[in-house]
């Protein structure tokens, strides 16, 4: 059985037999527990910082121990009423400086507004005389490299979606 | 010898923090990859500003993330697991996609931060605050100053996610930034929004796993300390005769491709060329060899790169 579960980590179990297996996971702790501990092995082996520590039990123990407060909650007072006044009083001068430079600035208008929309490819284009192929081979290469950092994650239970 | 003894005494906690600060980046490194949250952040790049929704969750120990474009052209890119697939309505936007899956906030360090000791020393800066929460700056400088560009990283000290990435030039000036604006940690429990919207896609190929590439027909030496060889290729360029060699280095955060080819083609008028998102071209000629090298580093870096650089036949 444990043989299967370390398939199924693996994603190399076949549908038909990760789905009972993975149904007896659901009741079983002590597969439960041997599960845990794969990722834990794993996580150690792949050197990974944050290691998966099973916390779960504690966490509930704690819980279940811990008394419930029965009291009734304070009811939200109102504060800062003079603050709420400088706010109106804030926000009404903001407005006006705000319609004062839109004024102000009216001439740029539309043309400027377009431009400051980003057109990524335009980002890459650089003012090279015929150099553009490198630079697009670069954007390439450099797009593979990129995507090799990205996976620290194993699929797990592939087969299972 | 007494002096000695004083001088390693003081320093012993310099390292101790400098150690502390390693840590605390591979942990970014780890966070930034791997931890769930719902988010949207902006990028700067150049004079250019646009703005990403993300959502990562894992699901069935399978991470699933979906990027999305809220301005300029839309576009999406989707991550199961290890494999990468950008989404579009047309042909156009998916080519944006592809750029914009060229860095992958907050997925910006590489596996193994330490390797990046090499070329850059690490530094403690001050606490900040960003998208609500409280960050720590780290600052990584070239250990060759003006050879390649710096990085600050504000790190949530109680998560190690890197909530804002800036990198900067020679002259202090901004290339480019990352900054989450909202930040909801937790996973994302609407399975809807981690599916694509639109039709067109293009698979970007599953990470982690490096092609099988041809070993290449030179050894390049004098390469400035900490870049490896990351793949090579022979490959075709448009208003090029012949298939040039090109070959690809990382430093963890700067990337270079040197393309060389046998051409009797003039070296262009400007030797060197730093466009405003940082990336640059430089090239030289040596005996009947085109040496070009493409790539985010300073014009002193490039020049430097493109000056050291000896060519070894196999």
């Amino acid at each position: 059985m444990k043989e299967n579960l370390s398939a199924l980590m693996d994603g190399e179990l076949a549908d038909e037999d990760a789905e009972p297996l993975i149904k007896r996971l659901a009741g079983d702790a002590e597969l439960q527990t041997a599960w845990q501990e794969f990722h834990l092995i794993g996580d150690a082996m792949r050197g990974a910082s944050l290691l998966s520590v099973d916390v779960r039990a504690e966490v509930s123990d704690r819980l279940a121990a811990e008394p419930t407060v029965l009291a009734p909650r304070p009811s939200q007072r109102r504060v800062g009423r003079p603050a709420a006044r400088f706010a109106v009083a804030a926000s009404v001068a903001l407005a006006g400086v705000v319609g004062w430079y839109n004024w102000q600035s009216q001439p740029a208008d539309a043309g400027l507004v377009a431009e400051a929309v980003p057109a990524p490819a335009a980002l890459v284009q650089v003012a090279a005389d015929g150099r553009q192929s490198y630079l697009d081979a670069h954007q390439d290469g450099a797009l593979g490299e990129g995507l090799t950092r990205v996976g620290l994650t194993q699929p797990v239970a592939q087969g299972v979606r | 010898m007494r002096r000695l003894a004083a001088c390693v005494l003081l320093s012993l906690p310099l390292v101790a923090l400098a150690d502390d600060d390693w840590a605390l980046l591979r942990r970014a490194a780890v966070a930034g990859q791997s931890l769930s949250f719902s988010a949207i952040y902006t990028h700067q790049l150049g004079g250019e500003l646009e703005t990403f929704r993300i959502y990562r969750t894992h699901d069935d120990g399978l991470l699933r993330e979906r990027r999305e474009s809220l301005d300029g052209l839309p576009r999406e890119i989707i991550r199961q697991g290890n494999e990468l697939t950008c989404y579009a309505p047309d042909a156009k936007s998916l080519s944006a996609a592809k750029l914009s899956a060229m860095k992958m906030f907050p997925a910006v360090l590489p596996d193994l931060p330490s390797e990046l000791a090499v070329a850059y020393s690490i530094s403690r800066g001050g606490m900040d605050r960003v998208a609500e929460r409280d960050c720590q700056w780290l600052l990584l400088k070239p250990r060759e100053a003006n050879s390649r560009y710096s990085q600050r990283l504000c790190i949530d000290p109680t998560t190690a996610l890197p909530l804002k990435a800036v990198t900067y030039g020679v002259r202090g000036e901004v290339i480019e930034q990352f900054a989450f604006t909202e930040l909801d940690m937790g996973a994302e429990r609407d399975k809807a929004k981690l599916r694509p919207r639109y039709k067109q896609s293009l698979p970007l190929g599953k990470t982690g796993v490096t092609a099988p590439s041809t070993p290449p027909p030179l050894e390049v030496k004098g390469m400035p300390a900490g870049f490896r060889l990351v793949r090579y290729m022979s490959r075709p360029l448009p208003g090029h005769e012949q298939a040039v060699q090109h070959y690809v280095y990382s430093d963890g955060f700067a990337r270079l491709s040197l393309f060389v080819e046998t051409s009797d083609a003039e070296v262009p008028q400007h030797p060197v060329v730093v466009a405003p998102n940082g990336i640059g071209v430089a090239s030289r000629r040596v005996g009947e060899q085109l040496l070009t090298v493409v790539g985010d580093l300073p014009e002193a870096g490039l020049q430097t790169v493109l000056k050291n650089i000896r060519l070894i036949q196999k």
